[in-house]
């Protein structure tokens, strides 16, 4: 039997010269080095020799292709460029992410924490790429600063789980917006993991926690047109 | 056991995750059915959230940390030592947030910051939405309901790119109060300076809020100015407070002396 893969935006052959086009050259399936999911669908020629000796043919479309975002957005998510490239990261990352789980049931917790390492790194390099959308950014610099600090003694399995979750879901909807990625950094934070940016806590406590604040003036932050005085 | 009716002050504990969200949690599971109005999320709106999302911006304009510094104390409504001391703090960390990055993008820094106050309004915002065991009643059609997102320069924009209610629709919270005369009668009474604390009698927003119920009772909804909508503040939780609940509110000092005047009760978590 033999296999031949035609990109999916070339007409499928249809006499021996277009047969011997499409055969050459042939690509190779399911190419792990290939970022799979920056590539088109793909169909699959399949011949066999039946009992007759004649040939069997048939067009299998591959299931293994691109995710539908990448389908949606090919110009913005081309291998050669940033989104793409963060992409590929982020991908990687959930490699890691199902690893370190694996690594938490043997358990292999020295696995678990070089798994997290690497998707620390991963989520590092990935982040300068993702400013095509903020909201992204987000998700991946709070996964970087909570693989970072994580604590092998206070992770869980479930913690593990929400991570591979978050991952996955960036993977798959990279356009998320901000809405879809305070939901998900809430998921990873209720699940255990530290990813707050200390300066913005500072920041959000001195514009809106009011502990400690004169009743005076947590009225004036919820009313301010009363600071005007009555005539 | 009664009921709870949540304010502004409780919705915003709970949502963004404060230092009194476990008290009130409890408080809210013995006291059920537990409801918030609509009315706190508009408030929270107009208030918190704008407020951070203000910040965001002005930290995402500003070239530096002291110009970034110098807007926010600019947008602080009040000048109290302690506000300042914690401004003060947070100027040392916003700093932090302008330098140079030595491993890569200078800007790279001042972005993390931006895109973790973003996710922590946006966050905020949807969790006052869906608090757990809560129900969000009395909905008001002049309410500008809708999602925080980022606009094209990368600031963040209120629902419809306003923080306001939608200026075509009369004062829905206004037309509720209006249709018990009686309570909007009592309540008025209740903020006249000789009937209250002397602590609290010249309070500026209990001034406002006493104008506001005035205006609204000789105008009624229809020409009641939407300005003041947020005058009504605590008003509107003692007067649509339901039968058989206590307005839950850590600021029971305002609260009261409107739920005594409806026979209402009120309570901190």
């Amino acid at each position: 039997m033999t296999a031949t893969i035609i990109p999916w935006n070339k007409t499928l052959p249809t006499g021996p010269a277009d047969v011997a086009r499409a055969t050459q050259p042939p690509v190779s399936v399911n190419n792990a080095t290939t970022p799979m999911a920056l590539e088109p669908p793909r169909l699959r020629r399949s011949s066999t020799f039946n009992s007759t000796n004649a040939v069997d043919e048939a067009i299998i479309r591959e299931q293994s292709g691109p995710s539908p975002i990448t389908r949606i957005y090919p110009h913005v998510f081309d291998e050669d460029l940033g989104p793409g490239q963060a992409y590929v990261h982020i991908q990687n990352a959930v490699r890691d992410g199902e690893l370190a789980i694996e690594a938490f049931g043997e358990p292999d917790l020295d696995a678990v924490t070089t798994h997290l390492g690497q998707i620390a790194a991963a989520m590092r390099t990935a982040y300068p790429l993702t400013d095509f959308n903020d909201s992204l950014g987000g998700v991946v610099a709070f996964i970087r600063r909570a693989t970072l600090v994580a604590s092998i003694g206070e992770l869980s399995r479930s913690a593990l789980n929400a991570l591979v979750y978050a991952l996955r879901s960036i993977a798959s909807n990279p356009m998320l917006d901000l809405e879809e990625a305070s939901d998900l950094v809430d998921k990873l934070a209720n699940e255990g993991w530290h990813g707050e940016h200390k300066v913005a806590d500072e920041l959000v406590a001195a514009l809106i926690d009011q502990s400690g604040l004169d009743e005076q003036i947590r009225q004036a932050l919820l009313f301010p047109e009363s600071q005007v005085a009555e005539d | 056991m009664a009921g709870s009716f949540l304010d502004t002050t409780v919705v915003v504990d709970i949502a963004d995750n404060g230092s009194g969200k476990a008290k009130a949690a409890s408080y809210i599971a013995a006291h059920q059915p537990a409801e918030a109005p609509y009315y706190a999320l508009r408030e929270l709106l107009a208030g918190h959230v704008q407020n951070l999302c203000d910040a965001h911006n002005v930290i995402a304009a500003a070239e530096n940390h002291a110009e970034a510094l110098l807007a926010l104390l600019r947008r602080s409504p009040a000048e109290g030592r302690k506000r300042e001391a914690k401004l003060q703090a947070v100027a040392t960390s916003l700093r932090s947030a302008f330098e140079a990055n030595p491993s890569g993008d200078r800007s790279q820094l001042k972005r993390e910051l931006l895109q973790s106050l973003a996710l922590r309004v946006a966050g905020l915002w949807r969790r006052a939405h869906t608090l757990n065991t809560v129900g969000l009643v009395q909905f008001l059609d002049c309410f500008n309901d809708g999602k925080i997102s980022y606009g094209p320069a990368g600031e963040l924009r209120g629902p419809r790119d306003s923080f306001n209610c939608i200026k075509s629709e009369r004062c829905a919270a206004a037309a509720y109060l209006y249709d018990n005369k009686s309570d909007l009668t009592k309540m008025i009474d209740a903020l006249h300076p000789s009937n209250l604390d002397p602590s609290v009698a010249h309070k500026p927003e209990n001034q406002q809020r006493r104008k506001a119920l005035k205006e609204l009772l000789s105008k009624g909804p229809k020409d009641f100015g939407k300005g003041r909508c947020r005058a009504l503040g605590d008003a509107y939780f003692a007067a649509m407070c339901p039968p058989g609940s206590d307005v839950l509110t850590t600021n029971t000092q305002d609260h009261l002396p409107l739920c005594v005047a409806l026979a209402k009760r009120a309570f901190p978590p």
